[in-house]
């Protein structure tokens, strides 16, 4: 019934494909489950369409609750959709029966909140698990699982039990195992979310790598939205089963437009003038007061924005908040700021900071 | 004690680690597959069968209701049938099994469901058939749990196997009342309690170190 896995040692290192089909489409696809004893019908999923481009890393972010898990697992066909299309590597999952389903399910890896390692194997015989079910040979595990400890960094650890193993190094062997049959798209359930901050970073660095280096598909869900920032090419916010915003990385978090993204991304809605200067602010202009404006930048040369106004217009902005952060290798930042000027100079300086392609707020006036 | 009695002592033990033995591997052998069974076939399971699980947990909990004095006279034909004869340690091994295969059907089905659904469902997602998830998930991390209740089992069939020696069935137990008690020889009585203390603590014992050495859950040091 299982048919031999051929496993090649000079696969473990492969070149992004080249194929330019989506490695997953899902297209209108509603999940309803039904009503169970007391409780009512949940819509977990309605209308939800999304695509994850080739060698591409895509997040999912929610709440809990919001519907991420059930997404996820459409994917590789633990839960159907109650209508809509679900499409793999170019199948249609929806249509499939569970044997050729188990075919699918075995090109794409797994890694989970829990790291869901068996406590009864070591872990590279955990690794070895998806080649045995899969019908590798003995020979062909010993060749497969080797390298991919080395990937992971767990050589030394070979014969340890997972009861053995910290909490990342656990997680480690989690990804060494979803990478064992050689997938292109590898599937990621919180993976970060039950380890402390270091951790997290080290496990993100090494899904990176092998984003990478093997050019493997990362369809991932969190919610967290820092994992986002440092991992994710194009991120989707879903909010009581619905997408309510997708786009790259740094479009999402460099302009949120739905209020359950600008929640998530406090990185820029996080600069605001400070509260001890809000309860100072006046709506109308007196004589000898400041403007104070909120400005948003994208891009290296908004950096230089506040040096350049001093240079231009001849003011001493006054700095009250700021702050930089690269998403996804691009810049984003925004400041606070407030300084002395005529109304038509204030004017000229908003246009100024827009025509740079900033987004300004003039939030009032101090004395 | 004379030296018949101790002979008739040690034959008596051989013939209850004869009867719990075999009816121990026989109630082994059906009834951790049923536990499985049992473990897997409920509605949206591995092995969805709500009908086939509803009527098997029905026999089960009949049998298993039964006393088992009432069952060893009650199966009397099926045991004539079975092992040519109702009297005797051979004949004594069939109602043995016959009880001890829903007792042990239903730990392992409790040792089972203990198992992380996690744990079935990543099996699942890397694409393990139903048999698969049984062989390479359920069983390998419900082994120490397994061990326990199979210990359990043995214990109670030493218990077990003391009540048939009452209709002839051989054995300690046996040897007990037709000595001990219908010839008031108190000495034979308590040297026959003593032997079933002994192998009591014995297979305890055994079963207690192999699940512990089975358990990876723990650290080892």
């Amino acid at each position: 019934m299982n048919a031999p896995w051929p496993i090649h040692a000079e696969d473990a290192l492969r070149s992004p494909s080249t194929d330019e089909t989506p490695a997953v489409t899902i297209t209108d696809v509603r999940k309803t489950f039904a009503a169970r004893g007391d409780s009512k019908e949940v819509h977990a999923l309605q209308d939800v369409s999304l695509s994850v481009r080739r060698g591409t890393i895509v997040g999912v972010i929610g709440r809990s609750g919001a519907g991420k898990s059930t997404l996820i697992r459409l994917v590789n066909g633990l839960e159907k959709p109650s209508s809509g299309r679900v499409v793999v590597n170019n199948a249609d999952i929806t249509e499939l029966s569970e044997a050729a389903l188990r075919q699918i399910r075995r090109r794409i890896g797994m890694i989970f909140q829990h790291f869901n390692l068996l406590s009864s194997r070591t872990v590279f015989d955990n690794v070895a698990l998806p080649l045995e079910i899969a019908g590798a040979s003995r020979a062909e595990i010993r060749k497969a699982v080797a390298p991919l400890l080395d990937l992971v960094g767990l050589s030394d650890k070979r014969d340890r039990y997972p009861s053995e193993l910290s909490g990342g190094q656990k997680q480690r062997v989690g990804i060494a195992r979803a990478l064992a049959t050689q997938p292109s798209l590898l599937l990621s359930d919180e993976a970060t979310s039950a380890l402390d901050p270091e951790t997290t970073d080290q496990i993100l660095a090494l899904l990176k790598k092998i984003n990478s280096e093997l050019g493997l598909t990362i369809l991932f869900i969190t919610h967290e939205m820092a994992v986002v920032k440092a991992l994710a090419d194009r991120v989707a916010v879903i909010e009581s089963g619905r997408i309510v915003e997708e786009g790259t990385t740094f479009e999402v978090f460099s302009s949120p437009r739905h209020e359950v993204t600008r929640r998530f991304v406090s990185v820029v809605e996080g600069v605001q003038v400070p509260e001890w200067l809000k309860s100072h602010l006046k709506a109308d202009r007196a004589a000898g007061a400041s403007d104070v404006l909120h400005v948003v930048f994208k891009g290296d040369e908004g950096q230089k924005l506040l040096f350049q106004l001093s240079r231009q217009f001849d003011i001493e902005p006054r700095l009250l908040d700021g702050r930089v952060e690269s998403i996804a290798g691009q810049t984003v930042g925004a400041f606070s700021i407030a300084f002395q000027a005529s109304p038509e100079l204030s004017g000229t300086i908003v246009k100024y900071l827009t025509d740079a392609g900033s987004r300004v707020e003039h939030l009032g006036y101090v004395t | 004690m004379s030296p018949e009695i101790l002979i008739m002592i040690a034959w008596s033990t051989l013939d209850t680690l004869w009867m719990v033995g075999l009816s121990g591997l026989l109630g082994t052998l059906i009834g951790v597959p049923l536990g499985v069974f049992l473990a897997t076939s409920g509605p949206g399971e591995l092995f969805a069968a709500p009908t086939a699980n509803r009527l098997v947990g029905l026999i089960v909990n009949a049998t298993r209701s039964t006393p088992f004095i009432i069952l060893v006279v009650a199966i009397i034909p099926f045991t004539r049938l079975v092992a040519g004869t109702s009297i005797g340690t051979r004949a004594a091994t069939v109602p043995l099994t016959v009880a001890a295969i829903p007792f042990i059907a239903r730990i392992i089905e409790a040792a089972i469901r203990e198992v992380d659904q996690g744990l079935v469902e990543t099996a699942r997602a890397f694409g393990a058939t139903p048999l698969q998830i049984v062989r390479k998930v359920l069983l390998p991390e419900a082994l120490p749990a397994i061990t326990l209740a199979l210990t359990l089992t043995v214990v109670s069939l030493l218990g077990y196997s003391a009540m048939v020696g009452a209709v002839g069935g051989g054995g300690l137990g046996d040897l007990g009342i037709r000595y001990g008690y219908q010839r008031f020889m108190p000495d034979v009585m308590l040297v026959v309690v003593l032997v079933l203390i002994v192998l009591v603590q014995g297979v305890q014992t055994f079963g207690d170190r192999l699940a512990r050495r089975l358990d990876k859950r723990a650290r080892h040091r």
